[in-house]
């Protein structure tokens, strides 16, 4: 068979032949394009400018800024040279109103003396936000999520206007205290995480390695089944020097190395390819959801690079099960990354049961556990009952790389559940025994989302009910209930006597219930399981994430 | 020489490989002449920033199969919304006249990931690690991609004496 593959293929790709010189209308769409992102960058600054012009009148003497443009001095001069970094080679993480740690304390220093006192108020720093840079002029803003001791926060906030079930109109912006920390710290805006944006959201690391330099990269995701047809995204990339200031003050979409759109494909995903960081330190890149008029209906914001800035980080899970040991095992993550194992749902989530696991590696009696496209798959049958001989491995793209430490994602089909229905299994590896395993650390579904809680909430408050909501895709048109689950994540999503168990209502494509906690969970860590069980007791569907409770 | 100039010269270099890449990942001649004009446009004004720039050909490789992927999802897009009176055939195009080659015809009628896998292995030559590499998926991932399409190409098509 191989060799006469290999001849066909030979012969076969004799007929394929190209006129030797480059067609010259080749050339021209090459510097058309380049011309169009030219043209493109003219108009969004055209519009960002008329915009700004619109809030100006609204908001009085109100200075309105875009995201990385630092903010006009009181009497700019043309050769005012840009402030000098404050903190080495990068600047802080917040991306507006400033960039700067300089500018960040110019301001504190106004707020200090009663100018936009608005800067403290976390609501406020994301009404402000929704107003000057997604033109948003009705929005309703809900704090998630405020930790003062160490300046960091979540807000969400909602587009009166455009909000509706699928979730648009809504984006959850990630603050952050740079300067002073708690009362009278001005706050700013270090990250943009659109709720419409499922999975793990925005999904850098497809390519193999997305910071080559000058080498393509490429942007892939997956946005709510539930968003209205027509929705598009255009994304826009910034170098920036390690994010020295000097570098990424002038940033604004006329310096984007690279920008385009993106039509929704395939099960709800997007994906591009997009010029590669020219930086090897850090860029940042913007990616906005529009609506089929052109609307902004999310945003997200994303930084990327081989080093992160130092000054401030937020993590995804600030606390862990218990304390760590002090000589913890080693996981194989890089220098400052949380353990694998504290991020884990499946199948071990404690450092001890992650040395269990390396035993019954090493013993050959868990084999499934050294792949992760096995893991992924040995996951769907043991934790979803699917039958082994129908569970395939569709596919595996790189996953989310969190802190250095590169994640895969599987897409687990079930051959017996028909096409869109596939289970998404994020895993990251660690080390056991010596030898790499992988550990499911979140679960979506193509058939269904949650979006409350949202996937950016990493804590839970378990002193009053959770409402649990969420779409539910059109083609998962079968009988179907969900519940959702909270049990101690040291039972590993088996029932236990603790779990907190909810049925949660299936209204069209909404998904809609409250749960009512059996137990307070304090200080530990938390299993939290939405599933989709069909009229037979299958499992169709499973969204799995790792949640505290402080 | 100039930006253009230097476009012109990689094209002369590269573009009929990539192009013969690209015609057995999709089995369309015109759809693999237009992608490997998209992969150049795409290229075009990167390449001073080319880390090595000896490497051309392994991201113009990358970008052809990324383009073709993309085509295919596309397609499936297309197919999903499309009326049922409109449905196509499997094949990404008519098979050309006087075609005969039922192995030719099995590998078209493959998924295409299997498909391109396997183009990649047995027609360029790459290792399953630079395969993986192109495709931006696991090594493991390529070893089912590709046998699972040789399996489904030997079931399809007996061995030759």
């Amino acid at each position: 068979m191989d060799p006469d593959l290999k001849q066909m293929l030979d012969r076969r790709a004799e007929d394929m032949r190209l006129a030797p010189d480059l067609p010259p209308v080749t050339l021209r769409r090459a510097h058309r394009r380049r011309g169009w992102s030219v043209a493109f960058a003219s108009m969004t600054v055209l519009a960002v400018i008329t915009g700004t012009v619109a809030l100006v009148q609204t908001f009085g003497t109100t200075t309105t800024r875009r995201i990385g443009q630092s903010p006009t001095p009181p009497a700019p001069s043309e050769s005012t040279p840009p402030p000098p970094v404050a903190t080495g080679d990068y600047a802080v993480p917040a991306i507006w109103p400033e960039t700067n740690l300089a500018d960040i304390q110019a301001e504190q220093a106004a707020v200090d003396a009663g100018s936009d006192s608005w800067r403290t108020d976390p609501a406020a720093v994301g009404q402000r936000f929704a107003h000057d840079v997604a033109g948003w002029d009705d929005v309703a803003v809900s704090v998630s999520w405020i930790d003062p001791s160490n300046g960091l926060g979540v807000v969400h906030v909602v587009d009166r206007a455009t909000f509706d079930t699928a979730l648009t109109g809504a984006m959850t912006l990630d603050l952050a205290q740079v300067g002073r920390k708690g009362a009278g710290g001005v706050w700013s805006v270090e990250g943009v995480g659109p709720d419409a944006v499922i999975g793990q959201g925005i999904d850098l690391s497809c390519g193999t390695d997305p910071f080559v330099r000058g080498a393509p990269a490429t942007l892939c995701g997956t946005l709510s089944p539930a968003l209205a047809a027509g929705t598009t995204i255009r994304y826009a990339l910034f170098d920036g020097d390690g994010f020295d200031v000097a570098a990424v003050d002038p940033v604004s979409f006329a310096d984007a190395t690279d920008q385009g759109t993106m039509v929704i494909g395939l099960h709800d995903r997007f994906q591009t390819e997009f010029a590669g960081p020219l930086d090897t330190n850090a860029s940042l890149l913007l990616v906005e959801v529009l609506d089929s008029s052109g609307g902004v209906v999310a945003m997200l914001t994303q930084r990327i690079g081989r080093q992160r800035a130092p000054v401030i980080h937020h993590s995804l899970s600030p606390t862990t099960t218990g304390p760590e040991p002090t000589t913890a095992p080693s996981t194989g993550v890089s220098d400052g990354a949380p353990p694998a194992i504290a991020r884990a749902l499946w199948p071990v989530v404690t450092p001890a049961r992650l040395d269990d696991l390396g035993q019954d590696v090493a013993n050959g009696k868990a084999d499934y556990a050294l792949q992760a496209d096995t893991t992924a798959k040995e996951f769907a049958v043991r934790m979803l009952g699917w039958p082994s001989d129908r569970v395939t491995v569709e596919g595996m793209a790189d996953g989310i790389v969190y802190r250095g430490v590169p994640g895969v994602q599987a897409i687990v089909q079930n051959a017996d559940l028909g096409p869109s229905t596939a289970l998404i299994v994020d895993l990251e590896p660690a080390t056991a025994g010596g030898r790499t395993v992988w550990l499911v650390v979140g679960v979506q579904s193509e058939l269904f989302h949650v979006l409350c809680p949202p996937l950016h909430q990493s804590t839970l408050d378990t002193s009053s009910p959770l409402d649990v909501c969420g779409a539910v895709a059109p083609t998962a048109a079968v009988p179907a209930i969900a519940s959702a689950t909270v049990e101690y994540i040291e039972s590993e999503m088996q029932p236990s006597e603790a779990q907190s168990l909810a049925a949660i209502k299936i209204n069209g494509v909404a998904l809609q219930g409250r749960l009512q906690f059996n137990a307070a969970y304090a200080n530990s860590d938390v299993s939290f399981v939405v599933r989709l069980i069909g009229s037979d007791g299958t499992v169709l569907a499973m969204e799995a994430r790792r949640l505290h409770v402080a | 020489m100039s930006e253009a100039g230097r476009l012109g010269e990689l094209y002369r270099r590269h573009a009929g490989d990539a192009a013969r890449l690209a015609y057995l990942v999709t089995g369309d001649r015109a759809l693999a002449e237009d992608i490997v004009q998209e992969a150049f446009v795409r290229l075009y004004g990167r390449f001073r920033d080319l880390r090595n720039p000896d490497a051309f050909d392994a991201y113009l490789r990358r970008t052809v199969v990324n383009l073709a992927r993309t085509h295919f999802r596309r397609r499936k897009v297309e197919r999903r919304h499309a009326p049922p009176l409109s449905e196509e055939p499997t094949a990404s195009e008519p098979p050309d006249l006087g075609e005969r080659d039922e192995l030719w015809t099995v590998l078209q009628s493959l998924p295409e990931r299997q498909r391109t896998a396997i183009v990649l292995r047995f027609y360029e030559d790459l290792s399953e690690v630079s395969t993986a590499e192109v495709m931006g998926c696991p090594v493991g991932t390529v070893k089912s991609l590709v046998s699972r399409g040789l399996a489904r190409l030997r079931e399809t098509v007996p061995r030759s004496e």
